[in-house]
């Protein structure tokens, strides 16, 4: 299997900008040579409490950060992202049809009536029916919201995604439901993700990789069901004890 | 055990639309002094909008409907407000999600652990001072005479948590309310903050109502539990019970929601 | 899910301001398609003629009719608000939308030549302006314009600053979506409610600056009726034409009272 992603020993550092107008700016590293890589049709989860770095791994590869070390992205990856609030990751002012349509208008569509389609399609392809087309973020459910989210990611037929915590911000019930749609997206359309959660039991059960991610430092890293038996750092064990 | 706390046939009305909205409905609990009951549902249930009518923290006319909240023979409710500003933040006290929110970040931590004492009881600047120190080592914070001289955002999440937790047991009150305490920390301080309410629970013998929307959480913790949704009491009972056999089709959901862990898996062999 | 939307809320605010604003726009739409009499024709057999049928409002020291004057003034006031708040409001928007959303050198030098705009008070500058380019409406219009504009670019850039860290900019930037397009489509639509509100306290100070602009005979030039000029002549003869003062002063006070009950509805 080739590569979709492949990140070798990416480094990067913030300026905090002193809060004085004359007060020297403090670099302050934030990931330290951090190498993954995500294989095409493969679900790489990452792990890692807050601070930990893991979504500004999701920024540095999608370019939103100034970074060190190489990243490569494989030709068909064409990445886009599904974040943790979906309240916040839809333009609250416009309707989903124009969001979605917007989507392929930006990719270059020019047809107006392949848009309309598309859209429909899309929306109905992550469990939602053509009516929510007429509809704004805010009228729409979190879990509800959570989907239009997917299927905005999924307008300009990416090859790979990356999910910042897609669930944390949902209640239980629609947790699993949101997931379940991930993983059967993933089989249908042969999509690889970079799920990125701070719960290892979702992680568990979503991916075929796992990397534990310490202080921006991957610590860890293999298939869940070894790590999950038999972990071999002291932060691993940790973190899978301290589960309810 | 005796009952400490009754609420029953609490409703809540909202009544900043024109058409009223009813978020709570016939609410009923009976806490015995000591114990932790755990309430649990999604958001929207109602969970924390009776935790708040407990604590006195919502309007009087929102609950106008029926019901009463009875403490110690006293209806809430109904009693005169100062009799209510006696026993809130002193015999019920409350601890909320996020931490850094619910302190005051230009104020210092012993101000914040010493005001409740400022506001109910008459005790000399020296005695404040021993008790803040006191319940700051009980919270387990590291260093307290550091601590209790920095500002909110000096600190950690769950160390903000732990100082929360602090100013509210200071008053030793007789019951705790804890909304989500956890929900913003990582699973490693979620752990520390479970056990440290878990011991609080037991050496001071404080009733605790811990609200979560997470079961397998509250399974840990909680002898008793309420499961709402839509601002019903849907199923209530003994925690392991309804854990091992829900009989509500909606628990039997949220316990099918939580994902599992497989047995095998590292430190699930039963030690804890 | 879905909640009731902001029509359904007790919003005594909203429906009092839209009410009297509705009924000071008809008033003044009437003025423009007729008045009662000619607003600025002289009758010295009518000098301070009490309020009467055929003049509701009385009459002043020319004789002229207190209500036609009103009707008139508060349409000219009206259009100087506008313009003004117009004025305020598009470059306002274009200043505080490109420093808040780039940042960076070009908000530092944009926003302290701001500072140094808005530390003057607006009557001062809108003076200053005056005596530059002369008296006259549309003076009167530009000299306030510019003095209100950099508390507009305060809010736009404060709103903008905020919206521009949310996920949805960096999801559109994932699309491929240009800033212009994520500025001016999707972001400014977003502050609408602030920028709204806003606009109708900016109109409130408009009302007001121009009044106390025509009141110090610096504002509207005659014979044009204006509301403030028609209060300091009336200023004179308070005993003796007590009603020459009360109604251009009650225009004033509707039209302001209206703005504000509407700001703090939108707001709400």
């Amino acid at each position: 299997m080739s590569e979709i992603l492949k990140v070798e020993d990416l480094n990067v550092s913030f300026r905090n900008k002193g809060k004085g107008f004359f007060d020297r700016a403090i670099q302050k590293q934030v990931l330290f040579d951090v190498s993954l890589s995500v294989n095409e049709g493969e679900i790489v989860g990452l792990v890692g409490e807050s601070g930990s770095g893991k979504s500004t791994i999701a920024k540095a590869v999608l370019g939103l950060v100034p970074c060190t070390g190489t990243v490569t992205l494989s030709d068909g990856a064409n990445p886009r992202m599904i974040f943790q609030d979906p309240a916040g990751s839809l333009d609250p002012s416009k309707k989903l049809s124009f969001l979605l349509e917007e989507a392929l208008l930006l990719a270059g569509e020019k047809d107006r009536e392949t848009r309309r389609k598309k859209a429909a399609e899309k929306l109905e392809m992550v469990g939602l029916s053509r009516e929510f087309l007429g509809r704004y973020p805010r009228e729409l459910s979190g879990g509800q919201r959570q989907r239009a989210a997917i299927a905005l990611a999924l307008m300009q037929e990416p090859g790979f995604l990356i999910a910042d915590e897609p669930v944390s911000a949902l209640d239980v019930t629609i947790q699993a439901q949101v997931l379940e749609l991930l993983n059967d997206l993933q089989e249908k359309m042969g999509l690889s993700i970079l799920f990125i959660s701070h719960d290892l039991r979702v992680v568990y059960h979503m991916c075929d990789r796992v990397v534990i991610l310490r202080q921006g430092r991957v610590v860890e890293e293999g298939i869940p069901e070894e790590v999950y038996r038999n972990p071999q750092s002291e932060y691993t064990r940790l973190l899978l004890s301290s589960i309810s | 055990m005796s009952v400490i706390l009754e609420v029953t046939d609490l409703n809540i009305e909202f009544h900043d639309h024109i058409i009223p909205e009813t978020v709570v409905y016939d609410f009923d609990l009976t806490l015995k002094k000591g114990e932790i009951v755990g309430l649990v549902g999604e958001s929207g249930s109602g969970k924390s909008m009776s935790a708040l009518a407990i604590a006195g923290l919502l309007s009087r006319k929102d609950m106008k409907k029926r019901g009463s909240i009875v403490y110690k023979g006293k209806d809430l409710l109904t009693c005169p407000r100062s009799e209510l500003r006696l026993i809130q933040g002193n015999d019920i006290s409350m601890v909320f999600q996020e931490p850094l929110t619910s302190l005051n970040p230009v104020k210092t931590i012993y101000d914040q652990v010493e005001e409740p004492l400022r506001i109910h009881t008459k005790l000399g600047k020296e005695e404040r001072y021993e008790k803040v120190l006191s319940i700051l080592k009980d919270v387990e914070l590291r260093d307290p005479e550091t601590v209790m001289r920095q500002y909110p955002h000096e600190l950690s999440g769950g160390m903000r948590q732990r100082v929360m937790i602090a100013s509210a047991m200071i008053t030793e009150p007789e019951i705790l309310i804890a909304d989500e305490p956890t929900t913003a920390l990582d699973v490693t301080i979620e752990k520390q903050i479970i056990r440290l309410l878990k011991r609080l629970n037991k050496e001071k013998n404080t009733a605790v109502i811990f609200i979560s929307h997470d079961l397998s959480l509250v399974n840990t913790l909680c002898e008793r539990v309420l499961v709402m949704k839509g601002g019903y009491i849907v199923e209530s009972g003994i925690t392991h019970d309804i854990f091992n056999s829900p009989k509500e089709e909606y628990t039997k959901k949220l316990i099918a929601a939580i994902p599992k862990l497989p047995a095998g898996i590292y430190g699930r062999d039963g030690n804890e | 899910m879905s909640k009731p939307g902001i029509l359904f809320k007790k919003n005594t605010n909203l429906i009092a301001g839209a009410v009297l604003i509705g009924f000071m726009l008809i008033f003044m739409l009437a003025g423009i398609i007729r008045t009662p009499y000619d607003p600025n024709a002289m009758d010295a057999s009518l000098k301070f003629a009490r309020m009467s049928g055929s003049h509701p409002f009385g009459c002043d020291n020319f004789g002229r009719d207190i209500l036609s004057r009103v009707m008139d003034g508060s349409l000219s006031t009206f259009k100087v608000a506008l313009g003004t708040v117009f004025i305020g409001t598009f470059f306002g928007i274009l200043i505080g939308a490109s420093t808040g959303y780039f940042g960076g050198a070009f908000d530092e030098i944009l926003m302290r030549i701001n500072d140094a705009v808005f530390a003057f008070p607006s009557i001062l500058l809108a003076l200053l302006f005056i005596s530059l380019m002369g008296g006259g409406t549309y003076q009167v219009m530009i000299a306030l314009g510019i003095a209100f504009i950099p508390s507009f670019a305060r809010i736009v850039r404060a709103e903008f600053l905020k919206q521009k860290n949310m996920d949805y900019v960096k999801s559109l930037r994932l699309l491929g979506a240009s800033h212009f397009r994520i500025m001016f489509i999707h972001i400014l639509p977003n502050t609408l409610t602030v920028l709204l509100s806003s606009i109708m306290i900016g109109f409130n100070n408009a009302v007001l600056a121009e009044a106390s602009m025509s009141f110090l005979g610096i504002g509207v030039q005659p014979p044009d009726p204006s509301l403030g000029r028609m209060l300091s002549e009336a200023q004179a003869y308070l005993y003796k034409a007590p009603y020459y003062a009360i109604f251009p002063g009650l225009a004033i006070i509707l039209l302001i009272l209206g703005f504000s009950l509407l700001s703090d509805g939108i707001s709400k």
